[in-house]
């Protein structure tokens, strides 16, 4: 199981990539301190071109890191979804699963292998992303930064759990019938949702799809949902992980070709 | 292996451990010293200063750098698993994704049965109007968003635990046994936390007998807790379930908690949570003896 991992990080040039977080976190920090600002997630009242007051928070004058932090965080988390093809590519196109026969490595490692490498990535970047969190808000009080930390952990296990999701849902095709295909069937399932969209946005009337008063209706229960969907994602992640084991042939997908 | 190839391999050993807690010591208590001594842990607004908990969270990675650091200076390699390894390998098999749940659902259990412990000793500590009625519907998302952001979040845990149970307390266990071990170990984790409790962390400096008061209680809850975080590292195999379980410990897991009424509470109690440790105790002493009971199973 370590060499494939280490197969695939290669694959995926995973010393550039770690090399590359480094650096964004070092200059991230090292900007942060050149930059203090205010305290970020304070509340602070302003006064507007009309002269009335409003509140407004601590971001508003942190805007260029806060923009940095927040798109660097969500480039990391989405990020991995772009080397699925091409780590499930590089598989075929170089027949790894002849020379992974020979090798005394099982059936049930070579999938699992995929799976793992997957948590791995999003539990460093869901890290990086709370470390990130942490240095933003460095200035802010031990409070606020507590509560802003908590926040930027509940949005990054939120994207990681879309993730995951995606993952169960994208990996069984991609191992047990090879890339071409599997991107058919990606393809399909995105028009799907493209075509469910519009057809929503076109033929139901807006008042059924007033989104912020669901939200503020079903507040309780969407807090519910939120707080076990990584559990449950992790659940349906391990059972993807148990059917793609029992389908799984060990011949070689010539699609690549 | 004759006794002098031995005595050397004890002296490597004893050498390696020295420069792991020196470093382990200086990379946290350092920085502590110098930002504490600038910015006191509460402010003049009695609010606790402003960059703290970075602070705090970086120290959490101590350990691992001292361990890094001695690895590769002293030639030990930086095996991800198997003997005289990091730990960081994960297996399932033979049962032991029990030892998972147990570390996940250990701090959790031990926290409410705690917080019984008051209710039942201290009159009107049980009192559930104190419960914000928003909470009261949502009440048992808190185990889960506590869990997964100790599984997701377990960075700082992971820190500790590479350097404390991932690399100390095999070396202790080799120079003086797992039970001694178990205890000097749990006493070295507690006096790295002392500089930071000196300064007004975990207990603040409002109690009679600060700050020593505070770092005895303190050496007594880290020895208990090594005992625990001991065994299911060396049951495992792996540092991960001890990462996971001081990740999940450090959130304070508990729904019970949330219908405490702590003006029911003694100051002292409110401050040390000498009773609600106790059914951590318990925990950590059966973990204790079944360790003394399997001391022939090394770590690997």
């Amino acid at each position: 199981m370590k060499g494939l991992l280490y197969k695939d990080f290669v694959a995926v040039k995973g010393k550039w990539i770690s090399l590359g977080i480094l650096t964004v976190f070092i200059l991230f920090t090292v900007l942060r301190f050149l930059f203090p600002g205010t305290e970020a997630g304070t509340t602070m009242t302003i006064e507007n071109a009309n002269g009335e007051l409003g509140a407004s928070y601590g971001e508003l004058y942190d805007t260029l890191l806060y923009f940095f932090y927040n798109l660097i965080s969500c480039v990391m988390v989405i990020s991995p979804l772009f080397f699925v093809k091409y780590i499930f590519g590089q598989d075929e196109k170089s027949k790894s699963k002849v020379y992974m026969n020979s090798l005394p490595v099982s059936k049930k490692d070579i999938v699992a292998e995929k799976y793992v490498l997957y948590l791995i990535f999003y539990y460093v970047i869901s890290n990086v992303c709370i470390l990130m969190a942490m240095v933003y808000n460095v200035t802010a009080s031990y409070q606020d930064m507590i509560e802003k930390v908590q926040m930027q952990q509940v949005l990054v296990i939120g994207m990681a759990s879309v993730m995951l999701l995606v993952h169960a849902i994208q990996f069984p095709t991609y191992i047990i019938k090879g890339v071409k295909k599997a991107e058919e069937r990606d393809t399909i399932i995105i028009m799907a949702i493209m075509f469910s969209l519009l057809a929503i946005f076109l033929f139901v009337p807006l008042d059924y799809i007033n989104i912020p008063a669901y939200i503020e209706k079903y507040k309780y229960e969407i807090a519910m949902v939120e707080s076990w969907a990584f559990g449950v994602t992790l659940l349906l992640y391990f059972l993807s992980y148990q059917y793609t084991l029992k389908y799984y042939d060990v011949g070689e997908v010539n699609d690549y070709e | 292996m004759n006794n002098e190839s031995k005595l050397e391999n004890r002296k490597l050993l004893i050498v390696r451990l020295l420069i792991f807690l020196i470093l382990a010591f200086a990379f946290c208590n350092i920085p502590q010293i110098l930002f504490f001594s600038n910015n006191p842990y509460y402010n003049e607004e009695g609010e606790i200063a402003a960059g703290t908990s970075l602070l705090l969270a970086f120290n959490m990675l101590a350990p691992t750098f001292a361990m890094l650091i001695v690895r590769g200076v002293t030639g030990e390699g930086f095996q991800l698993s198997g003997k005289d390894s990091m730990l960081l390998g994960i297996r399932f098999e033979n049962r032991k994704w029990i030892l998972f749940a147990l570390a996940l659902l250990v701090p959790w259990f031990t926290h409410d049965m705690g917080v019984i412990m008051d209710m039942l000793v201290f009159k009107g500590a049980f009192d559930p109007t104190v419960l914000d009625p928003g909470m009261k519907k949502i009440i048992w998302s808190i185990p889960a968003i506590c869990l997964t952001s100790g599984v997701v979040g377990s960075i700082g845990g992971l820190g500790e635990e590479l350097g404390w149970r991932g690399y100390m307390m095999p070396k202790l266990e080799k120079l003086m046994g797992i039970k001694v071990a178990v205890i000097v170990g749990g006493f070295i984790w507690g006096v790295w936390h002392y500089v930071g409790i000196a300064y007004g962390h975990n207990f603040g400096l409002d109690y009679w007998g600060a700050p020593w008061l505070g770092m005895l209680i303190f050496t007594v809850f880290t020895i208990i807790e090594n005992a625990f975080l001991t065994y299911i590292t060396k049951q495992s195999g792996s540092v991960w379930p001890a990462a996971f379980s001081h990740a999940v410990n450090n959130t304070g897991v508990t729904i019970l908690g949330m219908m405490l009424n702590s003006e029911h509470i003694p100051v002292f109690e409110n401050t040390f949570g000498i009773l609600a440790m106790i059914p951590m105790a318990v925990v950590g002493v059966i973990c204790f003896f079944l360790m003394g009971k399997g001391e022939k199973k090394s770590f690997h």
